[in-house]
């Protein structure tokens, strides 16, 4: 026998997800809903902000998604969800008390360790900001340990607006520099109006201080990269976490590889450094 | 409530409502996730009130098109199933020739008094919502549209072509016994029945989404295709074209 | 150590006593020019150990088709267990490019984390390495595969008359030959088998360079006009992935019975080189084009895998390339990056 299949623990439950019962259902905009869940036994999932879970609707399937929320005492997690095919057009019928399978968490999440000490440039658009909630909440978990914190958040009109009372509560309560601006002028909305890019030449930056952390779709990464480079942004603290369709979500299947790296163990968060020579990655 | 279903022929051999009558072992199964309202082939009750429409044949009249519109106005989903339906299949066969010469070659002097129009698919006169290919059609991706329309899920077609079937299946590649064979670009699904069995693949399924047909004709008459036996294979069961109609 | 050598009515006696401890699958002759496939033994007459190369690969008894990973209850309430199945198996006249191939998936499986259903099947595998005469497609020489040092329990070399000389690679495969008849090899037979290993080593389709350079050859090659070249006859069909027997790629699909009530996950066979493999769920393909498919599965086995793991994920068996209608060959595109890299042209596989 080889080698390696003598030294290697197999993971018996690898592939098996544990259920997570739905505690509460928060709808944000049309398209996206929050649903927190928590484990019945009272487990706590472990998680670190920017790491995703599979989530198992039995008899539709499982699908990757970030999880939104910070660790917390109560032991639950949430996470949020734009309805778009099976699985997540599901989660949107969910009701407090229904039953689903969760593995995870995976992936390698934000080090948010490393970046205590800096200023953070937070910048989300549209879903973006969902991961990056994870991140928000456990700064103002742990104001002191950051430095300047400002929340980049652009959207497309104002009824996508996500987390609403929570932005309020970022700046008002948390010290937090939050910025939004919906790409065309709307009657409800007399904030900012223009592309997420938009917001940068009003930001005071110091470079070797700063982390920016981006999360968007694809086409927003290089605009809000620029303009991260202008403002004098090295690329190892320019963060990203990318999306891609995992299946096992244990380097395994081979659907979420962009070039040689595996999103769900590489990433799904990545600097900019690590990404920039691969083709396939933005 | 139970979705209320019905099962409808136009132009085709009812071979593929008849594969749903044969899922003997599941149609009581079948029967606590929907009720069967209107099916020509296998009761005597009919309903107007239909939620499900599964549709086989294609449409080859002035009367089959009225039918299938009011069909259409019927139902809350419109289900084509089986090559007929789908892609016009067979049937499509007919188009290249004039009408006036179809029906003469069908029926003789008396051919003028009947109805036809070139054959086309559900799709070419009405909406549909999904599709399952095939003549006939794969009993199990039947059970397996029902099973999802009852779970709230949407039914999807496999888009791999029959040659990934095959290797999943172990199956010896026909080619090596001297046939020719479409599963390069045939769409799969069927778990490459024909192969399977020692036959060759037709693409009865049609093709896979972005076939690479130019390949697939060069392949052909490397290994001793005529151009017109190399047009055959393509146009079996694919040789429906909106501009003939 | 005596070198030992079993004759035909042994390897017979061989495979009957395997199969009172276990499944015996073997290599059959099936339909079809040139055709072979790893069958369960019914018959030991109908084994035929002198073969090129089965149409799948013996990694389907570890990593099947397609396979339930999972088993669930919808109602009352959800549940769901593991569903690891595994039998003592005994692959009989495995050749040494498929025992480096499953060596290789073992990395691959055991690596990060350990998958319980390769594992599972892998641990009660025996396994009867045999060797061959590569054909017109083989390739194992440039992958260093065309002999291997471990990886089998018991490995037989053809001495022509039906007799096999034998190497003995764990415990258990001497525990196989207890109550086998052997009688010692002679000068001769010896030298028969290192004559057919210098063969094997000498083939006729090499690489221009080096094994351990290739992934230098890749490096910068993402633009090459290598891969529009040779995808131009590609169907993207999946038989080169799936044949494949370093490939370990899959889809996992949902199966719920029709009474709503339970159901299963499955894992089956799914390759880099199907159209929707890179799509995400906004509908985003991030390997749309042919091209871009076939370069990443050349990348993935001659650089990214091999630099992860510092062997090449490809044993050189040739069946993508044998099996693939088109005939596109790994040869010939990595001999043509050898030549872009050295700024000349390629001569060819």
């Amino acid at each position: 026998m080889a080698l390696e299949l003598c030294q290697c623990d197999m993971e018996s439950d690898l592939y098996v997800p544990r259920p997570a019962q739905v505690v509460a259902v928060e709808p944000q905009t049309p398209m996206e809903t929050l649903v927190r869940f928590k484990f019945p036994d009272g487990a706590d999932l472990g998680h670190k902000p920017g790491q995703f879970v599979q989530i198992f609707i039995p008899g539709i399937g499982e699908a990757p998604i970030s999880v939104c929320s910070a660790p917390n005492a109560e032991c639950t997690f949430d996470l949020t969800v734009r309805k778009l095919g099976d699985v997540t057009g599901a989660l949107h019928r969910l009701q407090p008390g229904d039953t689903v399978g969760i593995r995870g968490p995976f992936g390698n999440g934000f080090d948010m360790e490393a970046l205590q000490g800096y200023d953070l440039v937070i910048v989300g658009g549209g879903i973006g900001l969902v991961p990056l909630r994870s991140v928000i909440q456990y700064v103002a978990d742990h104001r002191a340990d950051y430095a300047n914190v400002h929340l980049l958040y652009g959207f497309k009109s104002p009824v996508e607006q996500m987390y609403v009372d929570e932005l309020a509560q970022w700046q008002a309560d948390c010290d937090m520099d939050v910025r939004l601006t919906i790409d065309k002028p709307h009657d409800a909305w007399d904030g900012h109006v223009g592309v997420i890019t938009t917001l940068f030449p009003d930001l005071t930056i110091v470079p070797p201080r700063t982390y920016a952390l981006v999360v968007g779709p694809p086409i927003m990464y290089q605009f809000v990269i620029t303009e991260c480079r202008l403002k004098g942004l090295a690329d190892d603290h320019i963060i990203m976490s990318l999306e891609r369709r995992m299946r096992c979500g244990v380097g395994k299947c081979g659907h979420c590889q962009i070039n040689s790296k595996y999103v769900c163990m590489d990433g799904p968060v990545f600097t900019f450094s690590d990404v920039k020579h691969l083709w396939e990655a933005i | 409530m139970k979705p209320r279903v019905a099962v409808f022929s136009f132009t085709c051999c009812e071979g593929c409502s008849l594969t749903i009558l044969e899922c003997e072992n599941e149609l009581l199964d079948v029967l606590n996730l929907v009720t069967f309202v209107r099916w020509r082939e296998a009761m005597t009750e009919t309903s107007d009130d239909i939620d499900i429409a599964f549709v086989d044949g294609s449409i080859s009249t002035h009367d089959d098109v009225r039918k299938i519109k009011q069909i259409r106005e019927m139902a809350k989903l419109v289900i084509p199933i089986g090559a007929c339906a789908y892609n016009a299949g067979l049937n499509s066969l007919k188009n290249r020739y004039g009408m006036a010469q179809v029906k003469e070659m069908v029926y003789g002097e008396d051919g003028a008094q009947f109805d036809t129009i070139p054959a086309r698919p559900v799709s070419a006169v009405v909406p549909v919502d999904f599709a399952l290919p095939g003549c006939p059609i794969d009993k199990d991706e039947f059970l397996r549209t029902v099973r999802d329309l009852a779970l709230g899920k949407t039914p999807k077609l496999p888009d791999s072509p029959v040659c990934a079937e095959c290797k999943r299946q172990g199956n010896v590649c026909v080619f090596t016994k001297g046939m020719k064979c479409m599963g390069p670009v045939a769409r799969g699904g069927c778990g490459a029945l024909c192969p399977s069995f020692g036959d060759y693949c037709e693409a009865c399924r049609g093709f896979v989404d972005n076939p690479n047909e130019n390949s697939h004709k060069e392949t052909l008459a490397e290994y001793g295709l005529t151009a017109a036996e190399v047009m055959n294979y393509f146009s079996l069961f694919n040789s429906y074209d909106k501009s003939q109609i | 150590m005596t070198v030992r050598v079993i004759d035909k009515h042994g390897v017979r006696k061989l495979v009957e006593k395997l199969q009172q401890e276990a499944k015996v699958v073997a290599p059959h002759r099936r339909e079809g020019r040139d055709q072979w496939s790893f069958q369960e033994v019914t018959d030991p007459d109908l084994i035929c150990l002198e073969y090129t190369t089965s149409c799948l690969p013996p990694k389907e008894f570890a990593f099947p088709p397609r396979e339930t990973l999972l088993r669930y209850q919808r109602e009352p309430e959800f549940a769901a267990e593991a569903v690891i199945q595994s039998e003592p198996i005994i692959l009989f006249g495995v050749h040494p490019c498929d025992i480096y191939a499953l060596e290789s998936l073992d990395i691959a499986y055991c690596a990060d984390h350990g998958d319980p259903n390769w594992i599972a099947r892998r641990q009660q595998m025996r396994l009867v390495g045999v060797d061959c005469i590569p054909d017109e497609w083989c390739f194992c020489a440039a992958m260093g595969t065309a002999t291997v040092d471990s990886g089998y329990d018991l490995f037989l070399n053809n001495l022509g008359d039906g007799s096999y000389l034998v190497e003995v690679g764990t415990e258990a495969g001497e525990e196989m030959l207890e109550g086998i008849e052997l009688r010692e090899a002679s000068a001769e037979e010896i030298a028969h088998v290192k004559k057919r290993l210098t063969q094997r080593v000498k083939q006729e389709r090499k690489i221009n360079d080096e094994t351990r350079n290739l992934p230098l050859h890749f490096s910068g090659k993402a633009q090459s006009e290598v891969w529009e070249k040779h995808a131009e006859r590609c169907y993207s069909c999946g038989t080169c992935v799936l044949v494949c027997p370093t490939c370990y790629c899959f889809d996992v699909v949902d199966e719920v019975a029709l009474t709503l009530k339970e159901g299963t996950r499955e894992r089956i066979w799914d390759g880099c080189m199907l159209e929707s493999f890179a799509e995400v769920a906004s509908g985003e393909n991030f390997r749309e084009e042919r091209a871009q498919r076939l370069r990443h599965r050349h990348f993935r086995k001659y650089a990214y895998l091999f630099t992860k793991y510092g062997r090449p994920f490809c044993c050189g068996c040739g069946r993508c390339v044998r099996q693939c209608l088109v005939h596109i060959d790994p040869v010939a595109i990595i001999n043509d990056l050898i030549a872009e890299s050295k700024g000349g042209v390629s001569r060819g596989a």
